[in-house]
Parts: C-alpha cells; sequence; structure tokens
C-alpha cells in the first residue's frame, strides 16, 4: 500500500514537473519569437523615419511656385532638387494596396512606395500597415491647397510580415514636419 | 518515498522555480526595453511635432502694433507672452501663442501630456532667459508619460527675429 501510495504521488509531482518545463519552454520560444518581431518592426520603422524625415525636410528647394503636384492622404508628390543641379526633381510617396505585399503571411501589410523621377517600382515589404498625411496652413489649419501647405503631419504604422500565434508586432508613430524652404 | 528522494524532488522544484522566475524577470525586462523605445521615439516626435509648427508662424505679430515693430522693444512684454485676446489652438499667429499650452496627446498606445513654454533668451547666450525683450525667443516642450512606462522628455528650440 506505502509502495502504491509512493508510485502514484512520484507520478502526480513528476507530471507537474514535466508540464511546468514544456509551459516554461512554450512561454521562452513565445517571448524570443514576438521580441524578435518587435525589434524587426523597430529597425524598420527606424529605417522608414529616417528616410522620411531626411526627404521630407527639403521638399521645396530650388522651387519657385507650388512646391507640390498632389497631396492627398496616402500619395504625394512634390518638387525639389536633390542633387542641386539646378533641375527639379519629383518624388512621389504612396501607399500600395494590400495586394502588394501578398507574398507575407500578414493580410494588412502593404508596401511604401517612393519614386523618383517616374523610376521603376521597387517592392519590400517592411510591414507598413498604414500611411497617412495631412497638410496644414500656416495658421495650423488642415489645408488641401497645395500653395497654402507648410507643414506635413506623417502617421505611420507598421506591424511584422510574421505572425506568433495569431499576434503580430506593432509601432506607431507620428510626426508633423515644417520644411524650411517652404516657410521662407 | 523516502526522505532522500523527497528532499531531492524539492531541491529540484526549487531549483526550477528559481530558473522560472529569474527568466521571467529577464523577460519583463525586454518586453520593457521594447516598448520604452518604441514610447521615447514618440515622445521625442511629439515635442518636434509642437516646435514644426511653431516654426511656421511668425516670431512676432505685427497686426498688434499695427507695422514691423522698433527691435527688438516694441516686441510683445515679456509678462504678456502666450495666446492674445480670442486666439485658439491650433490657430496661433506667432512664436509666443504657445507660451502656457498644455495638452493631452492621446494615441493608440498611450497618452501624452505636453506643456510647452516659451521666453526672451539673452541675445548672447541662448540658454539664459531673460525678462525683456531681445531678438530670440526660447521654446521649451516637455513631454510626460507617467503610467505603464514612464518617459519624460524636454526639448528646446531658440527662434530668432529676422526682417523681412
Amino acid at each position: 500500500m506505502d509502495s502504491l501510495l509512493s508510485l502514484v504521488g512520484s507520478i502526480v509531482i513528476g507530471s507537474l514537473l514535466l508540464l511546468s518545463v514544456l509551459t516554461y519552454q512554450l512561454d521562452l520560444k513565445q517571448h524570443s519569437f514576438m521580441h524578435t518581431n518587435y525589434l524587426i518592426v523597430q529597425s524598420n520603422a527606424s529605417g522608414i523615419i529616417d528616410v522620411l524625415e531626411e526627404d521630407f525636410k527639403d521638399i521645396g528647394s530650388g522651387v519657385t511656385g507650388s512646391a507640390f503636384s498632389v497631396a492627398d492622404v496616402n500619395n504625394m508628390v512634390y518638387y525639389l532638387d536633390l542633387d542641386a543641379d539646378g533641375i527639379l526633381d519629383s518624388v512621389r510617396y504612396f501607399l500600395g494596396g494590400t495586394n502588394t505585399a501578398a507574398g507575407t503571411p500578414n493580410p494588412r501589410d502593404r508596401i511604401l512606395y517612393r519614386i523618383e523621377n517616374n523610376e521603376p517600382l521597387v517592392d519590400a515589404a517592411l510591414g507598413v500597415t498604414d500611411f497617412k498625411l495631412k497638410y496644414y496652413d500656416e495658421n495650423g489649419n488642415e489645408t488641401t491647397v497645395l500653395t497654402d501647405i507648410k507643414t506635413i503631419e506623417v502617421t505611420l504604422e507598421l506591424e511584422s510580415t510574421l505572425p506568433y500565434d495569431e499576434e503580430y508586432a506593432t509601432f506607431y508613430w507620428r510626426k508633423r514636419i515644417t520644411p524650411q524652404n517652404l516657410i521662407l | 518515498m523516502g526522505h532522500r528522494e523527497l528532499l531531492l524532488v524539492l531541491g529540484a522544484i526549487t531549483l526550477f522555480g528559481l530558473t522560472r522566475l529569474s527568466t521571467n524577470r529577464y523577460m519583463v525586462g525586454q518586453n520593457d526595453a521594447v516598448w520604452r523605445r518604441e514610447f521615447e521615439t514618440y515622445a521625442l516626435s511629439l515635442a518636434e511635432s509642437y516646435i514644426e509648427e511653431a516654426r511656421a508662424k511668425a516670431f512676432f505679430d505685427e497686426t498688434l502694433n499695427g507695422g514691423a515693430p522698433a527691435v527688438p522693444a516694441g516686441f510683445t512684454d515679456p509678462d504678456a507672452l502666450g495666446p492674445d485676446g480670442g486666439e485658439l489652438y491650433p490657430n496661433f499667429n506667432d512664436v509666443d501663442d504657445f507660451n502656457g499650452f498644455a495638452t493631452v496627446d492621446s494615441t493608440k498606445r498611450a497618452n501624452f501630456e505636453v506643456s510647452i513654454q516659451v521666453d526672451y533668451v539673452e541675445d548672447t547666450a541662448p540658454t539664459v532667459m531673460v525678462n525683456y525683450e531681445t531678438r530670440f525667443k526660447n521654446m521649451t516642450v516637455t513631454v510626460t508619460h507617467n503610467s505603464f512606462i514612464n518617459v519624460s522628455f524636454q526639448l528646446s528650440y531658440v527662434f530668432g527675429y529676422t526682417s523681412n
């Protein structure tokens, strides 16, 4: 009787320990995957933000008339003299549809395109799920009049391209930028 | 089960428990660092946004004195820095209208408290606040987030007067 009790006790304690070890392993796996996902998303976001800030601060350099030809919510075309050669260049930013990043498991991610002088599109799925632009005049009011734009507000949302257990790492950023050439 | 085996089992459970606790602490620390990085990036961008917004404004509201002022004596009195009668954000028309401005910026993630102070600064020492009119105004934007992860940023920018 005594040895039977010992056997049952050992099996119960052993099973509990084994269960704890398995849960521990699953937790570690989930944390490791999600942490890596967050780092990738933040790294992608950091790269995109650097390009956006660097680009937008120079909008309108060398331009005498309106610096914009299109200023929509997720489509903008502006002019500047990119290489300081006296010839105006055009840069277009726009957000593709969800089908543009169909190769990734994330159904919401898209491609954010940046096109210089109508060059061909280059795809890079970095997990952008939203890219919104708002335009403000010098009084701080939202405007759609191209010649009145002084400040641009950019909203950027990213998600990881791969999920862990249907969960995606996310990133949110918003900033207003007043290009120097628009306030001269 | 003898005493020896029982002690061994207890030892194993204790060791495993300690390992698990230490790993949990490590994971919480890593999650904290990830969130902190995003919150700090956002807080910094938020502070920069208000400065960028103010850059589109005039240094001095010339409509107040009916024309170009005497520089710098004709600028707004230091005690009167702030929005003029009827001016409400975002319809500010000069840099010092932001003085005393405070708001809460809400995002999908969290709420950030923003407060702004504008002062005149010494012409030759832009970090020294003065209580008289000069050609330079310093804007200090403070952004804080106090729950879950504590983030606090203070960003300053000096605006200079240029006559057209």
